[in-house]
């Protein structure tokens, strides 16, 4: 019996057996771009933290901690930069040296981020039961190029049972929009 | 005798209809996801939040505490079947687990999990019992210098002990205590660090941060991957009770197991994942034939199995006596707690002593209740399997967008939500774990609070943090656990956090 899987995250790493070790130029690379990003991050609060003061009548203000953290943070930063930046790289990581693993990754990614964001700007316009079923259509055919009829079976079962659950039983507030549910 | 009275207290209120059926229902939903591959309790919780807003806090957080110890009996089950972790905490599981069921052994190594793990939870709750109410009276006793200390130790533990680079952890703690800080300030009521930005002014909320980091970008990271086609072992499922020889074995690694799990739990970051990886390492190392570990030896299940769910449970004892949470899970449980409105901390034992009372007492009931759904209902959960994972994930993210919706009633929660599923994504790209930030960003108004509280006391000096004898403490702990992976590699070793990446 076969059944479909999903490799699933263990806390930093990606399954004992998927484990892929790389120690190349990609990774490095990876942390040249992500630690400049967190430089930058530590850059903004230190300057939010100064405009928010630090000190007031010698008594610590409200930006005394995010100044201190966005120090330390960008300090870390550095300790991440140039290692990397020099090719010296301490603990060998475990992920796949293209960003997207397959071909098709960035169309699936794309498009269910775009069908999240729909869903929160349709739910307040449709209402809840008629954008649910149209969210649980499109997503559950993103991954398989399946027939229509398991997604739309799944999709109508899902928006009702959910809202008989949720609004009618829990008495969740749910948008009602222009449909009235 | 104290302990009667309360025992007396747990039960009276672990036994009302209400809270029976609510820690049902956790147990059930906590088995579950701990079946499911690919959904784990941090975003499950956070999930189911939002609905229990209604509820008594008590019943609350019997219930989302049983779905947290829930997916600990449930993450064996695939461990055991398909090789596959139902959450991180059953990943040493696989190793023994899965060759015990090939070799026609699945219904022992089922069975001595479940067990294992009922015995580990019991004994846990009853070391909740003793130990907690001395620790709370021990943490009343300490003012805010002693508070920064202790959480600054909490943040650097969890570092220290993460998988991946100790830099990077901090990072993510200080990324925490920053986000935090955004919005009004406590003290003086000012708005800051929000760039003129309205919908932030009043903060950001736990529950879109951790569903966005733990739930949105763990399905994404499944979506980009057309996923490995697997076998479902086949086999039958009998001899569920482990037969006289079996027990003979596990005896010891599961004493070993409930007293490691639990005592590591005390301590941020390490439950789960960690216990029960030492605890594997141990048993392989007391054995008389370790040769045996990795081809199916029922001690290999029988002490990490132990090990996370006494973790689990021990875990409860930092949050409900000092406010300080030592995982991610625990980190929502004081959330909710929170927003129950009751304040987690050496308090709540004296101002809620039945909020305290009967979640340790719905664990005893939980822990049963477990047994019975994972020993005879087995073949339910084995079918639950066979769901697609192209059809389960739009679920996935439905009751995020749901939970995240309903925490305030307000739609930016919901793009808070994605937009932190996003930075949840590229940071597993690029290599950073989320719970130090999470744990942070739960620890950081108190830890501001008490930081600042203890510079109006000093003056302004920060020595006062080494002139309180217990302040220092921690601190120079910190410090010590901060420079010895620089130490370490003076003497050619490495952090046990490491170990677990290979």
């Amino acid at each position: 019996m076969y059944f479909y899987c999903p490799p699933i995250d263990i806390g930093g790493q990606v399954g004992l057996e998927l484990m892929v070790e790389t120690t190349g130029g990609f990774m490095r690379n990876r942390d040249i771009v992500s630690s400049l990003v967190w430089l930058g991050v530590g850059i903004v609060f230190l300057i939010g933290g100064l405009h928010a003061g630090l000190f007031r009548r010698g008594i610590p203000g409200p930006g005394l901690l995010p100044f201190i953290v966005a120090l330390s943070l960008m300090a870390l930063s550095l300790m991440v930069f140039f290692p990397a930046l020099t090719g010296k790289k301490e603990e060998a990581s475990g992920v796949a040296e293209n960003f997207f693993p397959e071909r098709d990754s960035f169309k699936k990614i794309f498009f269910g981020l775009i069908a999240l964001f729909l869903y929160g700007v349709a739910l307040e316009y449709i209402g809840y039961i008629a954008t649910t079923f149209i969210f649980l259509l499109f997503t559950s055919r993103l991954m398989e190029r399946a027939k229509w009829q398991t997604p739309l079976i799944l999709a109508i079962s899902t928006a009702i049972l959910s809202y008989l659950l949720f609004v009618v039983l829990l008495e969740v507030q749910l948008p009602r929009g222009v449909l009235g549910t | 005798m104290e302990i009667l009275n309360h025992f007396y207290l747990a039960f009276s209120v672990a036994l009302e209809p209400l809270n029976i059926f609510l820690c049902f229902l956790g147990c059930l939903i906590g088995t579950f996801v701990g079946v499911l591959p690919g959904l784990g309790p941090a975003a499950s919780i956070s999930m189911l939040l939002p609905i229990t807003f209604k509820l008594p806090p008590v019943s609350a957080i019997i219930m989302l505490a049983g779905l947290y110890y829930g997916t600990m009996y449930g993450g064996s089950t695939t461990s055991i079947l398909i090789n596959v972790p139902g959450e991180a905490a059953s990943v040493v599981t696989c190793l023994d687990g899965y060759q015990m069921a090939r070799r026609g052994r699945a219904g022992p190594a089922l069975g001595i999990a479940a067990f294992g793990s009922f015995i580990a939870g019991t004994f846990a709750t009853l070391m909740i019992m003793i130990v907690a109410p001395s620790l709370a009276s021990v943490a009343l006793k300490f003012g805010p210098p002693e508070f920064v200390g202790l959480v600054f130790m909490g943040l650097t533990m969890v570092t220290y002990l993460s998988s991946g680079s100790m830099v990077k952890a901090l990072m993510m703690a200080g990324v925490g205590l920053l986000i935090s800080c955004i919005g009004i300030d406590i003290v003086t009521g000012r708005e800051r660090l929000t760039l003129g930005i309205a919908t932030i002014a009043g903060g950001f909320d736990i529950v879109p941060i951790v569903m966005g980091l733990f739930g949105i970008s763990e399905v994404l990271l499944n979506l980009e991957r057309s996923g490995a086609v697997r076998e479902v072992f086949q086999t039958k499922i009998e001899h569920l009770l482990p037969n006289r020889q079996d027990w003979k074995d596990s005896s010891g690694p599961i004493l070993r197991g409930s007293l490691l799990g639990f005592f590591l739990g005390l301590i941020p970051g390490g439950g789960g994942l960690i216990a029960s990886f030492i605890s594997y390492t141990v048993e392989k190392r007391v054995a008389k034939n370790p040769e045996n570990f990795g081809k199916g030896d029922i001690r290999a299940v029988a002490g990490p199995e132990t090990a996370n769910n006494a973790g689990a449970q021990g875990a409860f004892i930092p949050m409900l006596t000092m406010g300080i949470p030592c995982n991610v899970v625990i980190a929502i449980l004081l959330g909710a707690l929170m927003i129950h409105g009751v304040s987690p901390g050496p308090r709540l034992l004296i101002d809620h002593p039945k909020i305290f009372w009967g979640v340790v007492g719905s664990m005893y009931i939980g822990n049963a209740m477990l047994l019975v759904l994972n020993l005879p209902l087995i073949g339910m959960w084995v079918k639950l399997l066979k769901v697609p994972y192209a059809y389960l994930f739009p679920l996935i993210f439905l009751f995020c967008l749901i939970g995240a919706y309903t925490v305030g009633n307000n739609i930016m929660d919901v793009y808070i939500m994605i937009l932190f599923g996003i930075l949840g994504y590229l940071m597993k790209k690029y290599d950073y774990e989320p719970a130090p930030l999470v744990l942070a960003f739960v620890l950081g108004p108190m830890f501001e609070n008490a930081f600042r509280q203890s510079l109006i006391i000093s003056g302004g000096s920060l020595v006062i943090f080494f002139t309180r004898p217990i302040a220092a403490v921690f601190v120079i702990v910190s410090f010590v656990l901060l420079a010895s992976p620089l130490i370490l590699r003076l003497l050619g070793r490495q952090r046990p956090g490491v170990g677990l990446k290979n």
